[in-house]
C-alpha cells in the first residue's frame, strides 16, 4: 500500500515542520483497546445474527391487515351478494301485474312501459282507450270507410 | 484481484463450518487499519468504535456477495467510509446545524479529546483538515496519512483518479495556507 506516486504529488510543506511531525498519528486509543477488539466485534456480529434469525411474532403486523381484509370482504358481501329471500324473478313479477298496476304502483310512466318492452304498443293503445269492444269495432269500420273514400279520391 | 491470504479467508468464510473462524481472522487482520481510517473521519474514539462495529457487521452480512473484482481491504474501506459519512450526516440531522458547524464541533472535540496526543502541531493540522469539505478531507487522509494509491482510493470512493488528484492538490494548498498563518 506504500505510495510510489509521491514524486508526482504536491507535498505538504510547512516551513520549519518536518514531514515526520506532520504525519505522526494525532490520535490515541484507550489502553488495550485493540487487545479485545476482535472478540467484541464478533460478539456484535453474533448478536446481530441472533436477532435476525429469532423471528418474533408481531401480532399487530398480522392482525391489523387481516381485520381490514375481513371488514372489506364483509362489506362487499353485503353490497353484492344477491338476496335469496323472497327471490321472485323480476319478469315474473311484471307479468303478474296489469298495466294499471304497473303505472300506479311501479311508478312507471306509460311511455316507459313501451320503451322497456313491458307491454307492446297495441296493448298500450287498447289499455289507454275507454271505448268498449263494440265501439272499437265500429271505430275501425269507420276507419275502413274513410280509407275507402281516400282510396277513391286518389284514384280520381 | 484479491490477494492469496484473503482468497483463503473468503473460501473458509463460504464454508458454514469455518465461517465464524474465518471472519474472526478477517476482523483481526483489518480492524486496526479500519479503525484509524474511521477515526480520522469521525474524530471521536467512541464514535469510531461504534462505526467500526457497524462496518464489520455490514461486512459479515454482505461478504457472500463480494465478487472479488476489487481487493478485500478496499471493499472494507468502502463500507467503513460509507458508514462514517452516514454517521456524520445523522449527526448533522440530529443537531439541525449546517455541516460546517459539525466540523466546528469536531474541532472542539479535538481540543477536548483526552485520547488526542498533546501535540500542538498535530492539533493544528487536524483543525486545518476540518476546514476542508468532508470528501476532500477523506481523500487527503487516505493519500497523506494512509499512503494509498489513487487507484485504491478510487476503488474506495468510486471517484475517478483525475478527480482525486485534483481534490488532493486543492487540499494540500488549502492546508498549507491555513497552517502558514498558524506557525
Amino acid at each position: 500500500m506504500k505510495n510510489a506516486e509521491n514524486h508526482n504529488e504536491p507535498n505538504l510543506e510547512i516551513e520549519g515542520l518536518p514531514e515526520s511531525d506532520l504525519k505522526r498519528n494525532a490520535f490515541k486509543t484507550p489502553e488495550g483497546y485493540f487487545d479485545n477488539l476482535t472478540p467484541r466485534i464478533m460478539e456484535s456480529v453474533r448478536y446481530t445474527e441472533k436477532t435476525k434469525t429469532a423471528v418474533v411474532f408481531d401480532w399487530k403486523r398480522i392482525l391489523i391487515p387481516t381485520l381490514g381484509m375481513a371488514t372489506a370482504m364483509l362489506a362487499a358481501w353485503f353490497f353484492f351478494y344477491p338476496t335469496n329471500s323472497n327471490s321472485l324473478d323480476f319478469d315474473t313479477v311484471l307479468a303478474s301485474l296489469t298495466i294499471e298496476e304497473l303505472t300506479e304502483f311501479a311508478d312507471f310512466e306509460t311511455d316507459e312501459l313501451v320503451i322497456y318492452e313491458l307491454v307492446d304498443y297495441n296493448q298500450m293503445a287498447l289499455a289507454q282507450t275507454e271505448l268498449s269492444e263494440e265501439e272499437i269495432i265500429e271505430y275501425l269500420s269507420e276507419d275502413d270507410i274513410e280509407l275507402n273514400i281516400i282510396i277513391d279520391e286518389i284514384e280520381i | 484481484m484479491t490477494d492469496g491470504s484473503d482468497k483463503k479467508l473468503l473460501d473458509q468464510f463460504r464454508d458454514p463450518r469455518s465461517r465464524n473462524l474465518a471472519f474472526s481472522q478477517l476482523v483481526n487482520k483489518y480492524q486496526e487499519r479500519l479503525y484509524w481510517h474511521i477515526r480520522r473521519i469521525v474524530i471521536d474514539h467512541d464514535d469510531a468504535d461504534d462505526v467500526l462495529q457497524n462496518t464489520f457487521i455490514k461486512a459479515f452480512k454482505n461478504l457472500d456477495s463480494f465478487r472479488e473484482d476489487s481487493q478485500l481491504y478496499t471493499w472494507l474501506y468502502r463500507i467503513g467510509t460509507n458508514e462514517s459519512l452516514t454517521f456524520l450526516k445523522k449527526k448533522k440531522r440530529n443537531i439541525f446545524v449546517p455541516f460546517d458547524d459539525v466540523s466546528h464541533g469536531l474541532s472542539s472535540k479535538l481540543e477536548a479529546d483526552p485520547e488526542l496526543s498533546g501535540d500542538a502541531i498535530q492539533l493544528k493540522l487536524q483543525q486545518a483538515l476540518l476546514t476542508l469539505p468532508t470528501k476532500q478531507r477523506l481523500v487527503f487522509n487516505m493519500k497523506y496519512f494512509e499512503e494509498m494509491k489513487y487507484e485504491e482510493i478510487s476503488e474506495v470512493t468510486g471517484t475517478s483518479v483525475g478527480a482525486l488528484k485534483a481534490s488532493y492538490h486543492h487540499a494540500v494548498k488549502k492546508i498549507e495556507a491555513h497552517l502558514k498563518n498558524q506557525f
